[in-house]
């Protein structure tokens, strides 16, 4: 296992025990299922799930 | 000869081609600058023509990864096929582009009348389509592709992770008003490793602030955006700091080897580069808070009020 050294001159990282961990995942985002800005659509525009609906959508911008 | 245009994200090439040289093809504004105008030692051949049916003949594969609606992955024998979907354009999808393992050779094909195709006209750079390919190719080994607004300044590269919302485009325009940064990108970022450290690329991914540029500078730092009603910087732990990330990267969520790679990639980084949580104030001051804890790499950072900080919840 790799060592940190980042921040105490070489020594070792202090020990962290086993820890179960939540996070939160945006799935659409996560998989590139989301949708993007206009600039990377192509000619025919958004045609991902905003452009049918626009209220299904939260995060058309990025 | 048939046309084609080579897109170039991280040292990575994706070139694009098309089968009858009357097809024109036509990059969107945000990768024009992308376009590579010498070889890509790293590059993937894709052609892309007009429906034949060719795809629609091949017998459906066994699915390895379905995102409900805008993309589907299935496997057909030793081959990937990549199917796009859009509810604009019917049930049929609109490309189909069957490739290798490696996904370094495929070819696909297009609706004529659809979004990558019309008029003559090949736009292959339509998202998510090349995203996708350049995050298959990332996952072979070649680095990680994450939700971040990136700047390089005074040489260092500097990362600010967020999902949507989080505050990257905000981030960006901060740092637009400072002199001597470049904006590698408000949304997307490409982290790959290199002889001593990491490096961040640029990517025509942008997003609402809509800057990118095709550059690259050495890892410095990098933030986990929290907006917050003062500013301060806190320390996480290693453990804390990959699955911070790990939440705001696009790893092969289809592909095993792919995650795992990408998990000790993140893991790796994590030892070797400060990974913190930014809590911040959409001002100027959010950066010189930022900036103050890079030059203090001994440890000496901001009121630590919380031991993880973000949306992690430990249970």
């Amino acid at each position: 296992m790799k060592r940190d050294n980042r921040s105490t001159g070489g020594s070792r990282r202090p020990y962290e025990p086993p820890l179960l961990r939540r996070v939160r995942l945006v799935p659409d985002e996560a998989v590139l299922a989301s949708c993007k800005n206009n600039a990377t659509a192509g000619p025919a525009g958004p045609i991902q799930k905003c452009a049918a609906n626009p209220a299904i959508c939260s995060h058309s911008a990025s | 000869m048939a046309a084609s245009l080579v897109l170039e994200v991280a040292r990575i090439g994706l070139r694009i081609a098309a089968p009858d040289p009357a097809i024109r093809l036509v990059a969107e504004p945000a990768h024009k600058p992308f376009l590579a105008h010498d070889a890509v030692g790293d590059c993937a051949s894709v052609l892309i023509g007009p429906v034949s049916g060719r795809t629609a003949r091949r017998a459906p594969g066994r699915t390895l990864f379905e995102t409900g609606s805008v993309w589907r992955l299935e496997e057909l024998g030793e081959n990937h096929l990549l199917t796009f979907r859009s509810p604009i354009f019917g049930k049929e999808p609109y490309l189909s582009v069957e490739f290798d393992r490696d996904y370094s050779r495929g070819q696909g094909e297009t609706l004529d009348g659809g979004p990558i195709l019309a008029a003559g006209e090949l736009h292959p750079f339509v998202y998510p389509f090349d995203e996708v390919v350049f995050l298959a190719r990332l996952s072979r080994g070649r680095g990680v592709l994450v939700h971040a607004c990136g700047v390089s300044f005074e040489g260092r590269g500097l990362l600010f992770l967020g999902t949507s919302g989080a505050g990257k485009s905000t981030m960006a325009r901060l740092w637009k008003e400072r002199q001597g940064v470049t904006i590698l990108s408000d949304d997307r970022i490409v982290i790959r490793a290199e002889a001593g450290g990491y490096r961040i690329f640029g990517t025509p991914w942008h997003g609402e602030a809509g800057w990118e540029a095709p550059a690259s500078a050495p890892l410095a730092g990098a933030f986990i955006l929290d907006q917050a009603p003062r500013n301060a910087v806190v320390e996480l732990s290693a453990s804390a700091a990959v699955a911070q990330m790990m939440v705001r990267a696009f790893p092969s969520m289809w592909d095993q080897e792919g995650l795992e790679f990408a998990v000790r990639f993140l893991a790796d980084l994590a030892d070797r580069v400060p990974v913190r949580l930014l809590k911040f104030l959409p001002e100027p001051s959010a950066i010189d808070r930022a900036l103050a804890s890079i030059r203090d790499r001994g440890g000496s950072v901001g009121p630590d009020d919380s031991a993880h900080g973000g949306t992690e919840e430990p249970r």
